[in-house]
């Protein structure tokens, strides 16, 4: 249970429900098959603004969704891990 | 995050990453990355050029160095924001706690485990070169962020010049400018809204974003001797309001140890009589502030000579 109120896809309206659905098409892309949009991006939904955020975020680390923009010398998710690590992160 | 080493290191045991990634067996260039994020996410203060040197030394070209500093800089917003909401994990099948410890603990986790920035003293002068890394202003891509900079704040902003080598990610700087200019919800005051960013450069000891922060709060407030106040301990400082006093100390939570915040912040924030909205309003400032506060310090960028507000 998070801290605040979530806003999840069957009441969101407007803009968040859009970023919703591009999260979703994006993550099922990378995935191979269709998953809702991650935990992660839903302490945002509250704020429109601050969500569009979050979904423009997936657009610019996947290329607009194409994912195709290489890993270069790492793959980003070990960099991610070692934010997470080095924060202490819980989630 | 926990499941990304078995998938990463099959033959590798995760807890020696864990515990100290110097000694683990991996290769040395994914080691000089772990430094490198560990510095950015607890002391990005302290980076120097000579970090950067180190890691060129290790054949780390700058197109990577700056691909590390970004993405650790977005993914420090993601982990301050899940962190500070309390959202639930994605599963035992994509990801797991870090540190294989229950939320509980870390509540009450000793004060350091990550470490905690100490109080501000001001900003370290920085080298007369714009940035410490490589850049490539002629990209087309690069160009058309420019020309939008340009026309919204009449400069292009050093942070923007500092990542051309990844013009790609030229537009989540931009929109995070755009929305730091002011509160995102009606239920947080400009005042306190300025006053959080504020906060976070000062904490973060960023002075390139400071330039920002303290002109935006000047602003806003019209008090130009205010952001020295920001720069006073919470606890020295008796001068807030309540409601600024509670988003202040989320603040410095936060900043220093997301990883401490529980419910008892967002009860808090409602016992003084600010929203949910208002809540995550504060969440996204201050993580997107740190973001960007951290990139700054990461890459060497040089202060603007003008504040990225519109003209």
């Amino acid at each position: 249970m998070a801290y605040v109120r979530i806003v999840n896809e069957d009441e969101a309206q407007g803009s968040v429900a859009e970023d919703y659905q591009h999260l979703s098409d994006s993550y099922s892309k990378m995935i191979g098959h269709p998953v809702p949009a991650p935990q992660v991006y839903r302490p945002h939904s509250l704020v429109p603004e601050y969500f569009r955020f979050g979904a423009l975020q997936n657009r610019v680390l996947t290329h607009d969704g194409q994912h195709d923009l290489g890993d270069g010398l790492l793959p980003p998710i070990l960099v991610n891990f070692a934010v997470a690590l080095h924060s202490s992160c819980y989630y | 995050m926990g499941a990304v080493l078995p998938l990463l290191y099959p033959s590798v045991d995760p807890q020696s990453i864990l515990e100290d990634s110097e000694s683990a067996p991996i290769p040395d260039v994914h080691k000089a990355m772990f430094r490198f994020v560990k510095k950015i996410t607890q002391a990005s203060w302290e980076m120097t050029a000579a970090d950067l040197e180190t890691l060129r030394a290790a054949s780390v070209p700058d197109e990577e160095i700056v691909r590390w500093a970004q993405i650790a800089s977005l993914q420090g917003w993601w982990t301050m924001s899940a962190d500070g909401s309390g959202i639930p994990l994605e599963g035992e099948a994509v990801t797991g706690p870090v540190l294989q410890k229950p939320r509980e603990w870390y509540e009450g986790a000793a004060e350091g485990l990550t470490a905690a920035s100490p109080e501000p003293v001001g900003y370290a002068a920085h080298a007369d070169a714009m940035c410490w890394v490589g850049t490539a202003t002629g990209a087309a891509a690069f160009e058309a962020d420019a020309q939008q900079a340009r026309e919204r704040y009449g400069f292009v902003p050093g942070l923007l010049v500092a990542g051309s080598l990844r013009p790609e990610v030229g537009r989540r700087h931009l929109a995070a400018l755009r929305l730091l200019e002011k509160p995102q919800t009606a239920d947080l005051t400009a005042r306190a809204h300025a006053l959080v960013r504020a906060r976070c450069t000062v904490l973060n000891r960023a002075p390139y974003t400071a330039v920002t922060t303290r002109a935006l709060l000047e602003r806003t407030t019209g008090d130009a001797a205010l952001f020295e106040r920001v720069q006073v301990p919470l606890q020295e400082a008796d001068a807030w309001s309540d409601q600024e006093q509670a988003v202040l100390a989320f603040t410095d939570k936060l900043v220093r140890n997301a990883y401490k915040v529980t419910e008892k912040d967002a009860i808090a924030f409602r016992e003084v009589g600010l929203s949910d909205e208002a809540y995550v309003d504060v969440l996204d400032t201050a993580s997107i502030q740190t973001s960007l506060d951290r990139l700054a310090n990461a890459l060497g960028v040089a202060p603007d000579p003008e504040p990225c507000l519109p003209t």
